[in-house]
């Protein structure tokens, strides 16, 4: 307590409010244009805080990553595309909000939900951190294998308008996961004679090709941008006031995605994409009114975004207390730590306490500068996306998805797998595979691999090798959890059927 | 009229294509590297004959082209693939502002006539856009630009 209380006067300083104000803003432009991930934007801004001390550098680099996790809402929410695959989720309701005319309600709901996501998950990671980080070592082999089956299940609610559809586009997701070099064995698989893959199908290239190049193509079909008129959505008839009381009006859905996302987010490996789909599925469970998300419903919203900012904070109780990274972006953040001679451990609790303590202190101040900073800056990204026609915002989204695809690897062959997976999806979304289940098979393969193969090696001596996958009762939970999770989305529509209700369904979320 | 397909019996041997593609290049792998993906390969499977069976019991029917125009998909595509090529063979800038130049004055067809104007503000869009965006990666966030003849 006493080193948290003597961090308070150092992050109030005025050189280091100016460094988290403008790590914010930066982190929200970058994460706002699409294929530029918050890990990219940390390694991009890496240099930039050699200069600084510990504490300001890290700051810096925390508020960065608080930004471009909320920034990714902003492009989800006006053009459909996720600008980080943490708001992957954001864009099941957040586009046909815009659609609909509300595209402020639900940039504001957005950043709402983000900044009371970011302080649950800042305050969870001081007062949590030591118990969390005990639970999470308790996941082998066998739990990771299950957490990635109960993200899989996920695909089968995913794609509401046909469970066979959806697992099909889960398996070419799970086996485009596949190409490159074996996670266990060492093999390279599926390369197809061609070097540059063996390096795999990077996740943000599939991302990118199969959200961004698919819309990009219906709006040049249909002549237009896919976003309602200006007329619908004048910025001076908008009161934020009434979408705040809205969002807090429904405590248990934050809290449950809040909950989510901490628990989802100490998993190392897990990641925010993971943990927006688990909450903004479970909101959608728990609803009143399940057939309104994918429709605009700003519970959905609210739930991926929230969750996916308690991830930011969340991911680092591993990083900090075990020196494993919870997701990709924390790996810049451990290397910033040893360059500044800080091991990750009780030492960096106890020894360097006062450094810690300011560290995750201004991550919670990073999210509360998302208010003014957000709700400024994504009326000027709305506007300036709004505005421009549509013949200049297309091929301007082209030049950026590309220049974003080469600049991840400085690799040709990207863009062109980026642009292949682009177009192959568009024409999956004609007969009714999305893109959804694809990108979480993706996602969710290398964990699944992982945790199937290592369990089962470890009981190659046993008569079935097999039952190791559920030799403890953490698994055995997972286990019981992937059926529920399975029966919950087969049973409505047996019902459904039972009951003769015909018509096509509800729109898969993010599909519309 | 209207174009409409059978979207089920289209997924169910999309993913024996898919199935088969991976199948047959599976090669030798060890049963450590090939565990995994052999079972998924037999889900696949399992899933695309179920679609077929569907497709021929109760089909879902859907139009072939739910945004209207066909045509100007396959222009769009022509031009992500001539993107590509002259990014790889020619230079970014170049590809990029000529590419961006052709899709803004093809696409502002729909709204307005065309008119020596318009050609001109796309002209202007084309260079600013693609020379601010490859002065920002390039100059800014240093990345290495594309090795080709061209910049």
């Amino acid at each position: 307590m006493d080193m948290l209380l003597a961090a308070i006067p150092q992050i109030l300083q005025p050189h280091m409010l100016i460094t988290i104000f403008a790590g914010v803003a930066a982190g929200l432009l970058i994460g706002s244009l699409p294929g530029l991930t918050a890990t990219m934007a940390l390694a991009v801004l890496l240099p930039f805080t050699f200069g600084m001390d510990a504490l300001q550098g890290l700051a810096a680099l925390g508020a960065i990553y608080m930004g471009t996790i909320y920034g990714g809402a902003f492009t989800a929410i006006l053009i459909n595309t996720p600008g980080t695959p943490s708001s992957i989720a954001t864009t099941f309701d957040g586009y046909p909000m815009a659609k609909q005319g509300r595209a402020l309600e639900a940039i504001s709901a957005a950043t709402i939900a983000s900044v009371i996501g970011g302080i649950i998950g800042v305050t969870a990671l001081l007062v949590l951190a030591p118990p969390l980080a005990r639970l999470a070592v308790a996941f082998g082999p066998a739990e990771m294998f299950w957490v990635a089956v109960l993200g899989l299940t996920l695909i089968a609610s995913l794609s509401s308008d046909s469970l066979l559809k959806g697992a099909l586009g889960g398996c070419i997701g799970l086996i485009l996961g596949t190409i490159g070099v074996s996670p266990v064995g060492g093999e390279t698989r599926f390369t197809f004679g061609i070097p540059a893959m063996q390096g795999g199908v990077s996740l943000i290239v599939a991302l990118i090709g199969l959200f961004v190049i698919p819309e990009i193509l219906s709006m040049a079909a249909r002549g237009r941008a896919a976003l309602s008129a200006p007329s619908d959505m004048s910025l001076e008839r908008f009161n934020f006031l009434p979408v705040l009381r809205k969002v807090i009006s429904k405590p248990v859905n934050i809290i449950r995605s809040c909950v989510i996302g901490q628990v989802v987010a100490i998993i190392p490996g897990a990641g925010g994409n993971i943990t927006s789909l688990i909450a903004y599925n479970e909101s959608r469970r728990a609803s009143k009114e399940p057939e309104s998300y994918g429709k605009g419903n700003v519970d959905g919203l609210v739930a991926s975004e929230s969750s996916n900012n308690v991830m930011v904070a969340g991911s680092m109780i591993p990083l900090l207390t075990l020196g494993i990274p919870g997701a990709p972006p924390d790996a810049v953040i451990l290397g910033v730590l040893m360059l500044h001679g800080l091991r990750p451990g009780i030492e960096l609790f106890t020894e360097s306490g006062v450094l810690t303590n300011g560290f995750i202190l201004s991550m919670g101040l990073a999210a509360l500068m998302m208010l003014p900073v957000g709700l400024l800056g994504g009326r000027l990204v709305y506007r300036s996306i709004l505005k421009t026609p549509h013949y200049f915002l297309i091929p301007t989204i082209l030049i950026v998805t590309i220049l974003g695809t080469y600049a991840l690897r400085n690799n040709v062959t990207d863009v062109l797998i980026m642009l292949g997976m682009g177009v192959a999806g568009y024409f999956l979304r004609i007969i009714g595979i999305y893109a959804a289940p694809i990108v979480l098979g993706l996602i969710l393969g290398t964990i699944a691999e992982q945790g199937y193969t290592q369990t089962i090696l470890g009981g190659m001596a046993d008569a079935v090798p097999q039952l190791r996958l559920l030799d403890n009762v953490l698994s055995q939970i997972l286990f019981a959890l992937v059926l529920l999770a399975l029966l919950s989305a087969l049973l409505p529509r047996l019902l459904s059927r039972k009951q003769g209700i015909t018509g096509s369904g509800p729109t898969p979320p993010g599909n519309e | 009229m209207i174009q409409r397909i059978n979207s089920d019996l289209a997924a169910g041997a999309l993913g024996l294509v898919v199935f088969a593609v991976f199948w047959f290049n599976r090669g030798t792998l060890s049963p450590l590297s090939g565990m995994f993906p052999d079972a998924v390969l037999m889900v696949m499977l399992a899933v695309s004959g179920a679609l077929l069976v569907k497709g021929v019991l109760r089909a879902d029917i859907r139009p072939a082209f739910p945004d209207g125009n066909a045509g100007r998909v396959a222009l769009m595509i022509a031009g992500l693939g001539l993107w590509w090529l002259g990014i790889r063979y020619v230079g970014f800038l170049v590809t990029s502002t000529t590419l961006f130049f052709a899709i803004a004055l093809s696409l502002s067809r729909t709204v307005e006539t065309l008119s020596t104007r318009r050609a001109l503000v796309c002209a202007a869009a084309a260079v600013i856009v693609v020379g601010g965006f490859y002065l920002v990666f390039t100059q800014i966030l240093y990345i290495r630009p594309f090795r080709t003849p061209l910049p």
